[in-house]
């Protein structure tokens, strides 16, 4: 049996950029949170968020400073994590008088997509100087178990 | 002894977790605006403990430093960090149109909210038209 295949190839200038294409393709697949998306409200305040995981819940932080708690919704469905708001300027503030505006106002909503299933009825919400803590544990069949080797 | 010195004094030095002098400060977002007899001053500090802020005012720099709640990472696996894990720390300076002695100060969901009060001369005064 003989090779097939010549020993030169041809150059194929769009093979380089296919190849990258694919393999960024492969980065944004592999992406370990199956990515954190803007809502469809489309604006431009993102709250930053941590994600984080142990062997028992995946917690996640935002940084939402001068929330009040009743304009802050948290939802759950099929392993999203859904935190959307509206922050409120405070009536007094004349805006006409605003000297220096850094802090965001408005509404927010950032999509959390869970990696592993998570048990909804034991979601607890913590939200403490600013910091909003969700802490959702995962489903018991989610969690690794020790499988015991039989010897014989 | 004037209240801002007053508070020095007995602001609480910040605990043994945190550097003396972090290698990195976040600059907290702010928002001013003024009312007719003050000047408004809020800025975002997220993390920070109502009693690791330090307000100092010297002469006529205004100096705000925040220490955020130091967050042990190390039994976790971190899937995703945008938070910046950095304490807080901005200096303003102050006009001559505002008291710098007799700021006050309140905190609530991590948000710090200083008040300073115009002085006299400075506060919008209406012409009534004859």
């Amino acid at each position: 049996m003989t090779a097939s295949r010549s020993l030169t190839r041809r150059w194929d200038p769009w093979s380089d950029f296919w190849s990258l294409q694919e393999e960024v393709n492969r980065l944004f697949e592999s992406f370990p949170t199956r990515g954190i998306r803007q809502g469809l409200l489309g604006t431009s305040y993102l709250p930053p968020v941590d994600v984080l995981k142990d062997k028992d819940a995946i917690t996640v932080k935002v940084d939402l400073p001068g929330m009040k708690k009743e304009d802050l919704e948290i939802t759950v469905l099929n392993e999203n994590l859904c935190v959307r708001g509206t922050k409120k300027l405070d009536a007094e503030v004349d805006e006409r008088n605003i000297h220096t505006r850094e802090r965001f106002f408005g509404s927010f909503e950032r999509v959390i997509g869970l990696p592993d299933p998570v048990d909804p009825e034991r979601i607890t919400a913590r939200f403490v100087d600013g910091v909003l803590t969700v802490v959702c544990p995962l489903r018991e069949s989610a969690k690794p178990r020790q499988i015991a080797v039989d010897v014989k | 002894m004037s209240n801002v010195q007053k508070r020095q004094e007995t602001a609480p030095a910040p605990a043994d977790a945190y550097q003396a002098e972090p290698e990195r400060w976040l600059s907290p977002r702010a928002l001013i605006y003024a009312k007719t007899d003050e000047v408004v001053l809020e800025l975002e500090m997220p993390g920070v403990q109502r009693d690791k802020i330090e307000v100092t005012v010297e002469r006529d720099e205004l100096t705000v430093t925040g220490w955020r709640q130091v967050e042990d990472y190390e039994n976790y696996q971190v899937l995703h960090q945008e938070r910046a894990p950095f304490h807080y720390k901005r200096a303003f300076v102050l006009s001559e149109n505002v008291r710098a002695d007799r700021i006050s100060a309140s905190y609530d969901n991590g948000v710090l909210r200083l008040t300073i009060p115009r002085a006299e001369d400075s506060k919008p005064r209406r012409i009534e038209i004859q």
